[in-house]
């Protein structure tokens, strides 16, 4: 529903969709998963006959009892030919960025959602939007806006919204979530003989990462975290 | 009987193709019942000029091949005529229209608003297209017959030609006075255009494929399509 309201090109194809509902037609949206289709096409046809494109079957059975009809995975479509979608109003849902001309010269309306990538308004709003649910969620007060570099839009909504819950826990881990986190890892990770060399590294390596990029020097590191200079970049040879 | 009780006025008159006969300054003498039609989509003017270019230098007839689109009326020769410097007649021969498929079957074919189906078709070109789009319908033209799906298909892909264009006029009216012959029954048809200033033509044969599977009549020109539906009642 957020989106619907929130993305140009998705409201667009909800607005297309809806002015279709009382006509025979056959429709086919194809985008890469996780891209707000089937958000779309369950506002839409919320009352349908939903059925899977596995089951060449079953979609058959489908387009000879009901109206509206949506199918999904329609990728996973044996035998096209096979479809008849005269007089009904069938919607199909295509997890794509492409489609080919056959697929396209069996439907009436063809609708494309672009990758998530390729659609900066909608990853502002959408970040955005997850960030206030993520700081609710995890009960933060404080005014966060995630770092564009941080938002991941590989796998376009999935991707983008994991990205923004796991940036928020994370920035706002205090000591004892910390203290939390490790010692249930290293209760699952207390196995051999070196336990205590192979495990100090978890905390000593990015402590000393982090020292480098607030300091620049090491000299002055060495300084910083009471440590000599020599044993320092010893540290460093081993860890970077 | 003897050949002066010939009516030759009579066989101009149901003549299939326009016969214009203009006088020295291009004033109508004379136009029959196809040349009505043709002088609603091109001026007196243009048609006189067609005539005084085509014209054989000697009093005579001559007849040129010649490709001339007038909105969706096309015609592939013209034959120019004159005995005095006082008159002269045109007459402009229609390229024959291709033999539509017999279509009896026609359980998939659902009483449709012309209108809305154009509606429904602009509002999802316009997600991907920035073109103006200019509309002029007749709201008074009667619902037809016509399967819905394989329609609003063919209107998809003839507006796909006009994706990247920067203005689209799309007109759809009455054809007033022509007619369609489908499974040898005479009916009234809508004319359906989409004109701008270029277009795709990509998807020509597609387009032509798609009218043929519905008995439309397709024009495709160089900026134009035309469709000649055909307004069935039952």
């Amino acid at each position: 529903m957020f989106l619907i309201n929130h993305s140009v090109v998705i409201n667009k194809i909800y607005q297309s969709l809806c002015s279709t509902m009382d006509i025979f037609v056959s429709s086919v949206i194809y985008a890469e998963r996780y891209s707000g289709k089937t958000e779309i096409v369950k506002k839409v046809y919320k009352n349908s006959f939903w059925v899977d494109g596995s089951n060449l079957q079953d979609i058959q059975k489908a387009l000879k009892e009901h109206h509206y009809i949506v199918i999904t995975n329609f990728e996973k479509i044996s035998d096209l030919d096979s479809l008849n979608f005269e007089n009904v109003n069938v919607v199909a849902i295509y997890n794509s960025d492409r489609l080919s001309k056959r697929v396209e010269n069996k439907f009436a309306f063809i609708y494309h959602i672009p990758p998530l990538i390729q659609r900066e308004d909608d990853i502002k709003v959408l970040a955005d939007y997850y960030t206030q649910e993520a700081k609710e969620i995890f009960n933060v007060e404080k005014d966060i806006i995630v770092d564009s570099l941080e938002i991941d839009v590989s796998k376009n909504l999935k991707s983008l919204k994991s990205s923004i819950y796991k940036n928020i826990l994370l920035n706002n881990l205090d000591k004892d979530d910390l203290s939390y986190l490790l010692y249930h890892y290293f209760l699952k990770n207390y196995d051999g003989n070196s336990v205590y060399k192979e495990q100090i590294e978890l905390f000593e390596k990015v402590l000393i990462e982090a020292g480098l990029e607030l300091y620049k020097s090491q000299l002055k590191l060495s300084d910083v975290l009471g440590i000599n200079r020599n044993t320092l970049r010893k540290k460093i040879n081993e860890y970077l | 009987m003897s050949i002066s009780e010939v009516d030759y006025k009579f066989l101009l008159e149901v003549d299939n193709n326009p016969v214009v006969i203009f006088n020295h300054s291009g004033s109508i003498l004379y136009l029959n019942t196809n040349a009505e039609l043709l002088m609603s989509y091109a001026s007196i003017k243009e048609i006189f000029d067609l005539s005084l270019k085509n014209a054989p230098k000697e009093y005579g007839s001559k007849t040129t091949q010649i490709e001339l689109n007038y909105n969706h009326l096309n015609f592939y020769a013209i034959n120019v005529s004159y005995d005095s410097d006082s008159w002269i007649a045109i007459r402009l021969y229609y390229r024959p229209r291709e033999k539509l498929p017999i279509n009896s079957n026609r359980k998939n074919y659902t009483m449709t608003d012309l209108n809305k189906m154009l509606d429904i078709a602009i509002i999802q070109f316009k997600i991907e297209s920035n073109a103006d789009i200019r509309l002029f319908t007749d709201q008074d033209i009667p619902n037809s017959m016509i399967n819905q799906n394989s329609f609003l298909k063919l209107i998809r892909v003839i507006l796909s030609e006009y994706k990247s264009v920067s203005y689209l006029d799309i007109t759809l009216k009455l054809g007033i006075g022509e007619h369609i012959v489908l499974d040898e029954k005479r009916y009234p048809l809508v004319i359906l255009e989409f004109k701008s200033n270029g277009r795709y033509c990509s998807n020509d044969s597609r387009i032509k494929e798609l009218s043929k599977e519905l008995c439309l009549v397709v024009n495709l020109n160089e900026n134009n399509i035309f469709l000649e539906i055909p307004l069935i009642k039952n």
